[in-house]
């Protein structure tokens, strides 16, 4: 659509991270983030593993603009988020990054297509070569096929299995074809066959030029990625 | 944004009738409270439109019971003895005078209308208040036989009425006057006075009344460049043992009292929208509250601000117009008998509803509707929209 360049450019910086740190204060400080690098480059598949609680999520928010960094710089597409008015990182976030969130949460009200269309459309408002409404379709139905869910096309998100929904929330954020993808715990709630399914479409988007920051407890999926970190103690550990 | 407020609407239905029905409530207690009120307020303007003569003449009894004397149908046999009328005509200013009988129907087996209902017989020749009517009817002359209805009164045997053993030819329905007049017979003089004396169940209700030697009101135009007040005094002068009202006196208690109906309508009225839009503000936070989650998907995946609030906005936009349209018909259905039980209680003029009155009620009613709902989404909406994404994303997810 629009995040990939026309003409792909491998290891030029998607996303810089340099010294961030992180803290939060519920009860006593915690700091989850402390002192983070990391480059991620176009055509990288960055696994970040580490058990649960230790900062991993707060990391991908933080890449994502969802989160402001106490001290540090973050970058996406060569644009600083710290800084940046609200407006802007919004609409970067819309035409640059995919969110895939460890917790399931879809639109209630609209169906497994609309949920889809819904995002497209919110894209489309950002992007001056809009996508028609047939194009549109044809995407959905692609990617609905692609992860096993296209014959649940009109049903509403709680009439799906929690694996089903947790396909739609991969497609929903792949669907924009975004430059990077932030992906926590993607294969949570999937079965071996799925999890695999899921892995191969986020091995596409490093294949078309953007790079995918996954975090992940499971040590099989993590080995899917050409970079590997473990989080200890605020910071990433390669491995 | 439209689309997607329909559909968490039409999805959460529970929630949403719940709104729906606070917000209907209030619309059609305020659309009856205005239906009402307008009704009543242009009841009496026809009134003063149409009551026709300046100053009226009423036997002293009737000084306590105007009113009902005016603007109920009810029989009220009050009398004054002719010689007055010859007394009023001599009256400096007084242009026209013409004087009006009151006798009534009885609840007699022998007669063809069942209940009591009250006749006014008035002179063909000096009558000027109830001929421009009789010409909206295209009533040129009322004969022996022949009478006018007011617009309630139900006509019997087709277009035939039998009254205190006569019968007569109806040949004419007035317009609707919002007063007594809707309920009442009209004849001429001479046959009522004839009726009173021959019938032997009226003589009982009026005895010591010579029906030939009396007048119940006399109805008086002032010429023009007279003051009504000025010639109203010249007549009290004339020590006629008599009530003289003028109309602008009826109206301006009746506006009075009006005045405060409606200002204790409007209070009440007040309380009533601060308690609705109290109730809406509390729908609607819990309406924002349950798509906490929604709303910060949608600004992870690129909506913005203002994307949030005019979801917010719209979706109870929308609530409160489907309110307020139900509320609006319910409240033109509930005030037609509203009006009709206030009409036995109260001696106003008051007219049925028409149309155009129904239509300003109902768009009244949905325009308060969007406005209360867009009031009360307000601070909701707000709110939402300033939330952070990762407030609402995050909470219980991160770490």
């Amino acid at each position: 659509m629009t995040a990939c360049r026309d003409v792909i450019k491998f290891n030029h910086p998607i996303c810089e991270l340099k010294n961030v740190v992180k803290t939060y204060k519920s009860g006593e400080i915690v700091c989850p983030v402390n002192g983070v690098y990391l480059q991620c480059n176009a055509g990288d598949f960055i696994s970040i593993k580490g058990p649960s609680g230790i900062g991993k999520s707060t990391l991908l928010y933080l890449v994502g603009g969802l989160l402001q960094a106490d001290s540090g710089e973050i970058s996406v597409d060569a644009t600083v988020l710290q800084g940046i008015n609200e407006h802007d990182l919004t609409v970067l976030r819309a035409t640059r990054i995919g969110f895939i969130f460890q917790e399931i949460n879809l639109f209630q009200a609209l169906t497994v297509g609309e949920n889809l269309v819904f995002a497209l459309n919110i894209v489309n408002k950002y992007t001056k070569n809009k996508l028609s409404r047939v194009d549109i379709n044809k995407k959905v139905e692609t990617y609905l096929e692609r992860l096993g869910i296209g014959d649940r096309r009109e049903f509403l998100p709680h009439q799906l299995s929690v694996g089903q929904r947790r396909r739609l929330v991969v497609a929903r954020a792949l669907i924009t074809e975004p430059l990077l993808v932030l992906a926590d715990e993607p294969t949570n709630d999937l079965d071996d066959f799925w999890a695999n399914e899921v892995i191969k479409l986020l091995q596409s988007v490093p294949a078309r030029g953007g790079a995918v920051l996954m975090v992940t407890h499971d040590m099989l999926w993590a080995e899917w990625a050409n970079r590997r970190y473990a989080m200890n103690h605020g910071v990433l550990e390669p491995k | 944004m439209g689309k997607f407020a329909w559909k968490n609407i039409s999805k959460r239905k529970g929630q949403s009738l719940l709104t729906i029905l606070i917000t209907s409530l209030t619309v059609m207690v305020f659309v009856m409270i205005f239906a009402f009120y307008t009704n009543f307020r242009q009841g009496v303007i026809l009134s003063q439109e149409r009551l026709g003569a300046d100053i009226l003449v009423l036997p002293n009894e009737v000084s306590t019971d105007v009113y009902t004397t005016l603007y109920t149908a009810e029989p009220n046999n009050i009398y004054m003895p002719v010689e007055v009328l010859d007394s009023i005509k001599k009256v400096e200013g007084v242009a026209l005078a013409s004087p009006q009988l009151f006798i009534q129907t009885l609840n007699a087996s022998c007669c063809a209308v069942d209940s009591e209902t009250r006749i006014i017989a008035f002179e063909t020749d000096t009558d000027f208040v109830l001929r421009p009517w009789f010409d909206e009817s295209n009533i040129d002359f009322l004969a022996d036989d022949e009478i006018v209805i007011g617009c309630n009164v139900p006509a019997y045997l087709g277009n035939r009425v039998g009254i205190l053993g006569d019968v007569f030819r109806i040949v004419g329905t007035m317009g609707p006057t919002g007063t007594g007049m809707d309920e009442t017979y009209f004849m001429n003089m001479d046959v009522a006075k004839r009726l009173a004396t021959t019938n032997e169940n009226l003589k009982e209700i009026l005895p010591n009344i010579d029906p030939q030697a009396v007048y119940s009101a006399i109805l008086i135009k002032v010429q023009n460049g007279y003051n009504i007040g000025d010639v109203a005094a010249n007549i009290g002068k004339a020590d006629l043992n008599v009530t003289i009202v003028t109309t602008d006196e009826v109206v301006t208690n009746i506006k009075t009292q009006m005045s405060m109906i409606g200002q204790v309508m409007i209070l009440f009225w007040i309380l009533l929208l601060v308690v609705t839009v109290l109730a809406l503000i509390g729908r609607f936070t819990v309406l924002a509250q349950a798509r906490k989650k929604e709303m910060g998907i949608l600004r992870a995946i690129g909506g913005q601000k203002s994307d949030v609030f005019k979801w917010i906005l719209f979706e109870a936009s929308l609530l409160a117009s489907i309110g307020g349209l139900l509320g609006s018909i319910l409240g033109v259905f509930a005030v037609g008998p509203l009006i009709d039980l206030l009409k036995q209680g109260f001696a106003f003029s008051m007219l049925a509803l028409n149309s155009e009155l129904i239509v300003e009620s109902l768009l009244l009613g949905i325009c308060m509707a969007i406005l209360l709902g867009g009031l009360a989404a307000l601070y909701p909406a707000y709110k939402s929209a300033t939330l952070a994404p990762q407030e609402v994303i995050m909470r219980g997810e991160i770490c």
